[in-house]
């Protein structure tokens, strides 16, 4: 009965793998699924408690065998920390799995990245955000763009061609670190990762990191890290997952997934496919996609596309490892549409870019004791991005490859990165720490690139300590990295906690740094029209960042109250510009720019039985000597809530936010200050999700971007003689509403 | 019957997710160009400057940009000297009269050829006889810095130039020529890479229109290389004119007034869209054009691209104003 409730058990295939002479109870929350690690747990009757213990960081612990003369065959209360008591009938020699209700509404997320062990969020010594699966849902996400665009402190940027970037604490995504599971997303256009490339259909759970993490990762992480942690094992028997999602926009979205147990092993397989049929203003609201004429009405300012993708993982446990291969692969067409060539309308160029990216690796888990353990991952990377440019006859819809100089591409990117460490985790030990290496190989071929080809090679070595001193934590670390472009590098950073009973107080400094990319180092883009070329003695970004943070979290009665306050600073030195070099005619890169931001931001979550209510305010200021006038601030307001209604069994979820006008200060060449700004707008979504037939459909109506925002005015004015000019880019592909079907059957073995 | 109408309803649900590109349908020909276009083709990386004679219609000579550096003006009395700008030359006046003494660590400020044309606009205004100039000669086809150089002008009369120079900024090794004035043509032009004269424009009386890359110079003093047409400096006259093409008539053509700029027609009768990632031309810009034989012509442009999607080709409707 509780176990056909339990549908996503992540990591618990393990311990039924090893375990088979042992009884191991593991115990997960009723709400989310996941495992709760770290709490104190209690066995017995209405009497007495036979049996106490703490869960280990996946929730589970052992019972022993003696002890089942007292409880073979009949109910035992089984108790932890917070979460309500419950009898349950434990079978001996069998991996048991007890869902329990919290006793009060938890606000409670556990996160991985950058910690020594799954830690819920309250406890652990940085501050962390982590957005389930459940809000991804309620967002009617598709990719990591449009759970990103309603978040605190993010925000999102669009270019047609080279897709979707962002900034975080005010700083551009080129120093945000995207991970999968881990591994670093590589195929960076521009300096950004294209975040609409990245699908959620086959992710659990992302979690953000503020402020560098470069001791556990290394370089890009100075503005913060979004770790993707992808849906794992779940519990005995086969899963079959189907998800339909239609957008009046033109999106049209399947995806599958099938979990299979073999022997002890656990295969997933996967695929998707995404198709959306573009867009301009003049659409109307819904279309299904037909032939049409190819006149000027094919020209799309959000240009169609098309995506595959498909992977397979496999989970193997051996004793008391656990080796997870994988693969992934992705397939992307963007096809632009060029706008008929006057003056006779007969021609038109069309462009299609098309990225390829197959991820490989294997995932290693290896508890050697109670106390020590080992985490390491060997992943290979590929990714591809062509440009083809035709000449597209529109009368007979012959195409020809063009033939000038740039019109067609390809750029490579291959890497190969391993990470091992050296984890010593106890619970209530006074002193934990892992040490580990991180070696990074990257090569990128392309004409543009000096010779054809080349390679970096990033070799580093970091550890990092937590000691506990009663109610104060504290949390070193070290990163000594070797690059083979500048040589050598020492990262610090240090992590302080002040636990009270309903106030926690948190303080960071931590440097990070940002390896010149290989572009800047090699790029040779040298034509008619342009002479850019890489700068072989560039150094890393240098950067330093201090923040804290102060927490309450207040039970009150079934409520749960949390305000968050965090305050930051960052400075960046030595920041790669691209400039003119002193001879005037080649742009080349240089260490020119030095970046500070500085921001506040606060959040405050509400929880009334399963309804939530979030509030987030944030003020985020930034300059560098590039710009005058000081900082240039700009504000941002969120508001999401989630309303259970219990007898029809609908959840309601809305989130909005607005997002500042930003204006930015810049000193023209005669040394006159120059604007330039970007509107402010709002964004509201919608949806509301009933499960059907014991929650084995979920049907999902919703509206995105209700405030209808299309494009937002840019501009820059010198404030002189000359007048400004008024131009917009593109936000949003105005209101749209979409139907999302979640089939999900199990079969037990 | 609930059952019934919920898989009813996932049936429909899935089958609309089946959304994938259509082909599109042939649009019907619209249009087509007149009897009077022309295309000509630089080549899309512009290598090459296309001297056009507007009477005959027809390119009379063509030469690649990179072949020449510097024109010295054949008219009797003239000192113009002239930068090959389609390379993107450069000058710089150094204090020195000695060709060895000039090196790589003196210090250079570049000044560019004015693109109108005109003489007092010129780098080379007010030269003087035995000053070291220092020439940048530009950025090759390919992209490539060509090299900077050290020049003087020893003597100068009505028969030619004499010049020395260096082939580069360090070198000891000093070269002389001497450079005829021939009065047929508008310059003799002169190249430091085969260090003889080379033959460039076609006899002054033959030719109207040069298409060519060439130096533009912003009013902030920004130089950028552009792409577009010149013309005969000393012979044709060309106006844009505020009128439409239709509209423009012979009384008009006689009695507009013309400037002497070489850069009426220029390069900002096409744009490059960013949205669209493709060059567009400005139809609403018509030029009217007075022949080195003093015949007017209207011209209009049409495309940059040619059959196969090359840019550098401009193709323009061409019509003589007759009265």
């Amino acid at each position: 009965m509780i176990l056909s409730r339990l549908f996503i058990v992540p990591l618990l295939l393990l311990i039924t793998a090893f375990s088979t002479a042992q009884t191991v109870v593991t115990l997960v929350s009723d709400e989310n699924k996941n495992p709760i690690p770290w709490v104190q747990v209690t066995i017995g009757d209405s009497s007495a408690i036979i049996f106490s213990a703490g869960t280990d960081n996946r929730g589970s612990f052992t019972f022993p065998t003696e002890l089942f003369g007292l409880a073979n065959g009949r109910g035992v209360i089984i108790g932890a920390t917070d979460f309500q008591p419950m009898t349950y009938y434990l079978r001996k020699s069998e991996a048991n799995i007890i869902s329990l209700k919290p006793s009060v509404a938890t606000l409670e997320e556990f996160i991985v990245t950058g910690q020594l062990s799954a830690i819920s969020t309250d406890h652990s010594v940085q501050k962390a955000r982590v957005i389930d699966r459940a809000v991804m849902d309620a967002k009617g996400a598709v990719n990591l763009r449009d759970v990103l665009q309603s978040e605190l402190n993010i925000r999102i940027s669009q270019d047609q061609v080279l897709g979707t970037g962002m900034s975080m604490q005010g700083m551009n995504g080129q120093n945000v670190k995207i991970l999968i599971d881990g591994v670093p997303v590589i195929g960076r256009v521009d300096g950004e990762i294209d975040l609409s490339q990245i699908n959620l259909s086959n992710v659990e759970r992302i979690e953000i990191i503020e402020g560098p993490s470069s001791v556990s990762f290394g370089s890009n992480a100075l503005a913060g890290t979004v770790n993707l942690i992808t849906k794992k094992r779940e519990k005995p028997g086969q899963d079959l997952q189907i998800n339909s999602y239609v957008e009046s926009v033109g999106n049209y979205n399947l995806d599958g997934r099938l979990t299979t147990n073999i022997r002890k092993t656990q295969l997933q397989v996967y695929g998707l496919r995404n198709y959306f049929d573009g867009w301009i203003d003049t659409d109307p609201f819904y279309e299904f996609p037909k032939e049409k004429i190819a006149d000027s009405g094919r020209y799309q300012t959000w240009k169609p596309k098309l995506n595959y993708q498909a992977g397979v993982k496999w989970t193997i446990p051996v004793k008391r490892l656990t080796f997870t291969p994988y693969v992934d692969a992705f397939y992307e067409q963007i096809h632009r549409k060029g706008y008929p060539r006057a003056p006779y309308f007969n021609t038109a160029f069309d462009d299609y870019y098309i990225t390829k990216r197959i991820n490989e690796g294997i995932l290693i888990d290896a508890p050697l004791n109670d106390r020590f353990k080992l985490n390491g991952v060997v992943a290979h990377n590929y990714y591809e991005r062509i440009k083809n440019t035709y000449l597209k006859n529109l009368n007979t819809l012959d195409q020809q490859l063009t033939t000038a100089p740039g019109d067609q591409d390809t750029t490579k990117f291959y890497a190969l990165m391993s990470r091992l460490s050296l984890v010593k985790y106890q619970r209530d030990s006074a002193f934990n720490f892992e040490i580990g290496y991180d070696v990074n190989h990257e090569s990128a071929t392309g004409r543009r690139i000096v010779s054809g080809k080349q390679t970096i090679t990033e070799i580093a070595l970091f550890g990092n300590a937590e000691i506990q001193l009663r109610k104060w934590s504290l949390k070193p670390g070290l990163r000594y990295t070797y690059n083979s472009a500048y040589r050598s590098a020492f990262t610090p950073a240090l992590n302080l906690k002040y636990a009270l009973k309903k106030w926690t107080f948190r303080a960071g400094v931590a440097s990070g740094f940002r390896s010149p990319a290989i572009k800047e180092l090699y790029i040779d883009f040298v034509d008619i029209n342009h002479n850019i070329q890489g700068n072989v003695s560039l150094k890393p970004e240098q950067s330093m960042h201090y923040q804290v943070w102060v927490s309450t979290k207040r039970n009150l009665g079934k409520h749960t109250l949390v305000v968050d306050l965090n305050g930051y600073y960052q400075q960046v030195k030595q920041k790669i510009t691209l400039a003119q070099d002193p001879g005037g005619v080649i742009y080349s890169y240089f260490n020119l720019e030095h970046f500070e931001a500085i921001g506040v931001q606060s959040t405050a979550d509400f929880a009334i039985g399963k309804h939530r209510f979030k509030l987030g305010a944030a003020y985020v200021g930034t300059k560098s000597n590039l710009t005058v006038n000081g900082y240039s601030f700009s504000p941002e307001i969120t508001a999401s809530t989630s309303v259970f209604w219990k007898k029809p069994q609908i959840t309601f979820s809305a989130f909005y936010k607005y997002t500042g006008r930003v204006l930015t200060y810049f000193s023209s060449e005669e040394g006159d200050p120059v604007t330039s700004f970007m509107n402010d707008y709002n964004m509201l979504d919608f949806s509301a999700s009933k499960p059907f037939w014991s929650k084995r459909i979920v049907l999902t109506l919703g509206a995105k971007n209700l405030l209808n925002v299309r494009q937002v005015g840019t501009s820059s004015n010198d404030g002189g003689a000359h007048s400004g000019s008024a131009t917009s880019t593109p936000v949003g592909w105005g209101r749209s509403v979409y139907i999302k079907l979640q089939f999900n059957i199990h079969y037990k073995k | 019957m609930k059952q019934c109408a919920l898989t009813v309803f996932l049936l429909v649900v899935l089958a609309i997710n089946f959304g994938c590109e259509k082909d599109e349908l042939p649009k019907p020909f619209t249009g087509e160009a007149s009897a009077n276009t022309i295309q000509v083709s630089m080549g899309s990386d512009y290598a090459n400057q296309l001297f056009f004679e507007l009477s005959s219609a027809t390119i009379v000579s063509q030469n690649n940009r990179e072949i020449w550096d510097l024109g010295f003006s054949c008219v009797a009395d003239s000192r113009h000297i002239v930068l090959n700008s389609s390379k993107y030359m450069a000058l710089s006046i150094t204090t020195e009269i000695d060709l060895i003494a000039v090196s790589s660590s003196t210090p250079v400020e570049w000044i560019y050829d004015d693109p109108s044309g005109s003489e007092d606009s010129s780098a080379f205004l007010n030269w003087e006889l035995e000053r070291v100039y220092i020439l940048d000669r530009g950025v090759s086809i390919l992209g490539q810095q060509i090299g900077k150089m050290k020049f003087r002008i020893t003597t100068i009369d009505e028969s030619g130039y004499t010049i020395q120079w260096a082939s580069s900024l360090n070198s000891q090794t000093i070269e002389t020529a001497f450079i005829p004035r021939n009065d047929d043509y508008n310059f003799a032009f002169f190249s430091f890479t085969s260090n003889q004269t080379v033959s460039v424009e076609p006899p002054k009386q033959e030719w109207d229109l040069c298409f060519s890359s060439y130096t533009y110079v912003y009013d902030d003093g920004t130089p950028y290389l552009v792409t577009g047409v010149l013309s005969n400096r000393n012979l044709t006259r060309v106006i844009e004119s505020e009128l439409s093409f239709d509209d423009i008539d012979f009384t008009y053509a006689e009695t507009v007034v013309y400037t002497t700029d070489i850069d009426i027609i220029g390069y900002d009768w096409k744009f490059y869209d960013f949205d669209l990632a493709t060059y567009v031309i400005q139809y609403d810009k018509v030029y009217v054009i007075k022949s080195v034989e003093g015949l007017y012509y209207k011209l209009r442009f049409l495309d940059f691209y040619d059959q196969s999607g090359n840019k550098g080709a401009p193709s323009f409707e061409l019509q003589e104003i007759v009265p």
